[in-house]
């Protein structure tokens, strides 16, 4: 090449980003061109399909199970933002001040539950719910309560939340990764000069702390909204959308429509949806964090 | 630029191209046949099914030297996942099993290759029980071999000792005994029934297919499912809805059955953690293999099994001797299965859901789907309580294995609800009659 200069020439960037480009292409881009396309069929499963139009989405308005999963999905959205990078923040500034003795045992023990699949983690905490074994219904007795004991996964009111303590606590390891980071790319003389200047812990973690985290926060809250929007594997391992729908994903719905109820076009739709209404609110929080970090 | 993303998605197309066409050709007279099933090798040993179905296989190879059968084998819940999935893509094996409830769907896309003829010509035809094809037939033609009989879904399995100390030398035979029964067995802090209903098709398929046709009858399910004119809303069925309500509202059921799974309940119930259980003829499997285990070995001469009670009175329309039941899967071959191929595949699944499979399981103590002589003197005595009274059992629909799969899911929902007391039954048989409506006349 004639020209030799560091900057690397546009064939070889294409080069370069041709493997990557290509297997993304084939497990993310093509499948979601397919699914915006099968969403206009009535489709059972196998060679042939019925070219319906915009009829599956104009279903899905007025399907009642979906407006049920879609307010079940946002309730995720906002207990894992709340509780999940709430506590994992909490964490971090604990794990930051002088008084926490063997912080790498508790980052470690913090974080393992993120290395193990999320099946796993449903069937741990069906476990710890569960009626006759469960190490909750367990306590209660012991501690002379056995009134309260329930079979929890089965209370419609409480399903959700006992669903997302198991996600929150699988995740909160990742979020306190992150925040750890951000910590460490904080100027530590700032600390010191409130130190000097008599700030306590609370005060730094308000002042110091939380305004220098502002872009972390913001990366953590969309990590969180995107990983809730597709949750699926805790609540099939847990309680498969039920009792009746109270615990229902859209996620979990669309594979529900797809091979439970063999109405493929529908669960194509559905998944459309999900990528639209994410688009959607990820743009607005966009348009948020801009206008947040002008002021 | 132009060029770049030219040159990018010329180099997709290339690749994804050369994935799809590389199948080699080998023409030496062998004949290979991809087989998908969920016969296990765990369950041989356990599931008589499995364990005759396996022989069979390598009787096959050993007969047809030149056949080469190519297998992939799979739990229960992720072969029907895997085979929805191949169906849509098209791809189906050679020889697989299918569903009563996928019929419709299989042929409508024209995957299954249609056996009427060769059924005909079938030596042993004779002997396969009537009605066995029943929801393998779409307008007069049929498209599986059976591989079980009239499998029943609805047995009573109690606790002989627990009923007798609450009073009860036989089960009883009606639902005012049992909720009578259940204000002892809350006494004991003990549940009447166990109830495995987690992954929502227990409560359809065990109790409630059964639990109707004693309120409706026979002729009502029969309407419904050929869309005569029979409705959800219709009186009768809302007293079956009432019931199940009332079931909730007495907790019949252990307090965790919409939290835990029906293996689960098995060995709670195995455990004498339950007065009863509601299962169907699978549960033989598990039973066999826990009696000769230390731990309960004791319950080889405690388990009782009795048919479904019955409403008393004017509600009672059905027989209450009638069950939930039929042969709910077949082997079935591609449609694209030609010539040579066809034939062999055509004599795999005979041989796998025929009489040879029949004569088999009958060694077990298992009904087939050919009739075969079964001596039941040498089973144990839980053995020969389950086949006197699957002999004295009616064939009646199972619900899930006949109407739509969509409007079944709808109808578990339901009935989850409605055991919760989240909803009404006569708003759930609103919703169900709904979902009905889409499914049948649209």
């Amino acid at each position: 090449m004639a020209n030799n200069n560091l900057i690397p020439s546009k064939k070889q960037v294409t080069l370069y980003l041709l493997p990557s480009f290509v297997i993304y292409g084939f497990t993310v881009l093509i499948p979601i061109v397919m699914a915006i396309y099968y969403g206009f069929f009535k489709w059972s499963g196998g060679p042939k399909k019925e070219f319906i139009g915009f009829k599956n989405y104009i279903d899905i308005l007025g399907d009642e199970i979906f407006w049920k999963s879609l307010s079940n999905n946002f309730y995720v959205v906002v207990f894992s933002i709340v509780v999940q990078v709430g506590i994992a923040f909490f964490i971090a500034v604990l794990l930051n001040t002088k008084y926490i003795k063997f912080k790498n045992l508790h980052r470690s023990t913090i974080y393992f539950p993120s290395i193990l699949s999320s099946v796993i983690i449903g069937f741990v905490w069906s476990i710890l719910y569960d009626y006759n074994y469960g190490l909750i219904n367990f306590f209660l007795e012991f501690f002379g309560m056995g009134d309260l004991k329930q079979a929890w996964l089965s209370n419609p009111n409480l399903v959700m939340t006992l669903v997302c303590i198991a996600m929150v606590w699988q995740y909160i390891g990742t979020y306190l990764i992150i925040f750890l980071a951000g910590f460490g790319a904080i100027d530590t003389s700032i600390f010191e000069m409130a130190e000097i200047d008599g700030a306590n812990v609370f005060q730094k973690a308000l002042y110091i702390t939380l305004p220098m985290l502002k872009n972390v926060f913001a990366v953590c809250v969309i990590l969180c909204f995107s990983g809730s929007m597709k949750s699926f594997d805790h609540v099939i391992t847990m309680t498969a959308g039920g009792p009746g729908n109270a615990s229902n994903l859209i996620a979990l719905y669309a594979y529900q429509s797809s091979f439970l109820h063999y109405k493929l076009g529908y669960g194509a739709a559905l998944s459309v949806a999900i990528l639209f209404i994410s688009l959607i609110i990820l743009l607005i929080a966009g348009f948020i964090t801009k206008k947040f970090n002008k002021d | 630029m132009k060029k770049i993303l030219l040159f990018m998605a010329l180099s997709l197309i290339l690749i994804l191209t050369s994935i799809g066409c590389s199948k080699p050709k080998v023409d030496d007279g062998s004949i290979e046949l991809t087989v998908m099933h969920f016969m296990t090798e765990a369950a041989i040993g356990i599931d008589p099914k499995a364990t005759v179905i396996h022989k069979l296989f390598d009787k096959y190879e050993k007969e047809n030297t030149n056949v080469k059968l190519n297998m992939t084998a799979m739990g229960h819940d992720d072969y029907q996942i895997k085979i929805q999935s191949l169906a849509a893509a098209d791809d189906l094996p050679d020889v697989f099993i299918i569903k009563g409830p996928w019929t419709k769907t299989f042929v409508d896309n024209e995957l299954v290759s249609d056996l009427t003829a060769d059924l005909e010509n079938y030596e042993f035809k004779d002997t396969y029980y009537d009605k066995i094809f029943g929801s393998i037939t779409m307008d007069g033609k049929i498209y599986g071999t059976p591989i079980e009989g009239n499998a029943y879904t609805c047995y009573v399995y109690y606790n002989k000792r627990m009923w007798k100390e609450a009073g009860y030398d036989e089960f009883p035979k009606t639902w005012d005994e049992i909720f009578e029964a259940n204000q002892y067995f809350k006494s004991k802090k003990i549940p009447a029934i166990g109830l495995g209903n987690r992954d929502k098709w227990p409560y359809n398929s065990c109790i409630i297919s059964t639990l109707g046709d004693r309120f409706t009858g026979s002729e009502w399910t029969q309407s419904l499912i050929k869309n005569e004119g029979a409705k959800f809303t219709d009186e009768d069925f809302i007293k079956v809805l009432e019931m199940t309500k009332k079931f909730g509202e007495e907790n019949l059921f252990n307090a965790d059955y919409n939290s835990i799974n029906n293996n689960q309940t098995q060995s709670l119930f195995l455990t004498e953690k339950y007065a009863a259980t509601i299962e169907g003829y699978w549960f033989m499997g598990p039973i066999n293999r826990d009696i000769t285990n230390e731990i309960t070995k004791h319950m080889a001469t405690n388990i009782g099994l009795a048919s479904l009670p019955s409403p008393s009175g004017n509600n009672l329309k059905g027989n209450p001797m009638a069950s939930s039941g039929g042969a709910g899967w077949f082997f079935a071959i591609n449609s694209k299965l030609e010539g040579k191929k066809r034939e062999k595949a055509i004599e795999l699944i005979f041989e796998l859901g025929g009489k040879n499979l029949s004569d088999g399981i009958a060694e077990f103590g298992e009904p087939g789907p050919n009739k075969s002589e079964i001596d039941i003197s040498k089973f144990n005595p839980i053995r020969q309580n389950y086949l006197t009274l699957t002999d004295e059992y009616e064939t009646i629909p199972v619900y899930d294995v006949w109407l739509q799969p969509a409007l079944i899911q709808i109808m578990n929902n339901n009935f989850q609800e409605i055991l919760n007391g989240t909803k009404t039954p006569e708003d759930a048989a609103i919703d169900m009659q709904k979902s009905y409506d889409e499914a049948y006349n649209n």
